[in-house]
């Protein structure tokens, strides 16, 4: 586990009918003129606090849209490097190359920078994606990380 | 048969206070991506009501300064000088929402930008 020195923000995408509602909020007129929203949060020094504000806003396009919750399919993923827990979680997001002994980190799309990843599904077609990432930041090594895990757990 | 579609990105933190802030926490940056109209004018009239609603909410935010939506016109079309010189190809229209009293001193301090786009038959925008 790590503890990101840096500030963070997320992005939220809404598809179909999760953009139309949230364009209604804004501009009833144009709600069905609108395929797709980006939102951009601003940068946040408590990562608690960004997870909160994104979990609301997503819930709040939810309970616009109205749509059953049946049809409705919720994925969450959480970048273990930020979540202290099982070593082996954390390197099922990592990639040895055997070429040059580097390591690679491959989950959460590739960025190690993500903390945490939200997809709403309706139906299986996108309706929400949300993404929370801290702002770059030099990464410990892969021994100093398993040192400050061991550290955690003991 | 020619096809325009609009983007709009628009900046909700104004002194401090985000107009969006009692429904989305924390978002200061909103970008939105029309679907493919048939004709220019009601693609024009949509992007013009999107951004003047745009402006009205952030102007109930917003006791200082008052934001008002101008538009320009790629010179390509109009044959007129505009103050946007990066117009790219396929691009037909700019608009903005600005701060009003900055038009008169040349220095528009502008918080939001919608851009109209002419698209291919196919309707696939020409730029994307």
């Amino acid at each position: 586990m790590i503890i990101a020195p840096t500030p963070c923000y997320f992005l939220l995408k809404a598809e179909g009918d999760a953009a139309a509602q949230l364009v209604a909020e804004l501009s009833p007129g144009t709600a069905a003129d609108i395929d797709s929203v980006i939102l951009v949060s601003s940068d946040f020094d408590s990562d608690i606090s960004a997870v909160n504000s994104m979990t609301r806003s997503i819930q709040h396009i939810q309970d616009c849209t109205q749509l059953p919750a049946t049809s409705l399919t919720t994925k969450e993923q959480y970048n273990p490097l930020y979540l202290p827990g099982n070593m082996e979680v954390l390197d099922e997001m990592l990639n040895l190359d055997a070429r040059t002994d580097n390591i690679r980190f491959v989950g959460m799309n590739g960025n190690p920078y993500t903390l945490k990843i939200v997809e709403v599904l309706n139906d299986g077609d996108p309706l929400i994606t949300a993404k929370l990432e801290y702002r770059p930041f030099d990464i410990p090594a892969y021994s100093d990380i398993v040192t400050a895990r061991a550290a955690a757990l003991n | 048969m020619q096809a325009f579609s609009y983007t709009a990105s628009v900046k909700l933190i104004n002194d401090r206070i985000a107009a969006f802030d009692d429904e989305y926490p924390g978002v200061t940056d909103f970008n939105a991506a029309s679907r493919t109209f048939d004709d220019y004018n009601t693609c024009m009239v949509s992007c013009k009501t999107l951004m003047d609603d745009m402006k009205g909410r952030i102007n109930l935010k917003s006791p200082k300064i008052v934001y008002k939506v101008g538009s320009e016109v790629n010179p390509v079309y109009s044959k007129q000088e505009t103050i946007s010189k990066d117009w790219e190809p396929g691009e037909v229209a700019r608009l903005w929402i600005y701060d009003e009293k900055m038009e008169k001193s040349g220095q528009i301090h502008a918080i939001g930008q919608a851009r109209i786009y002419t698209a291919e038959s196919s309707g696939r925008p020409l730029l994307s």
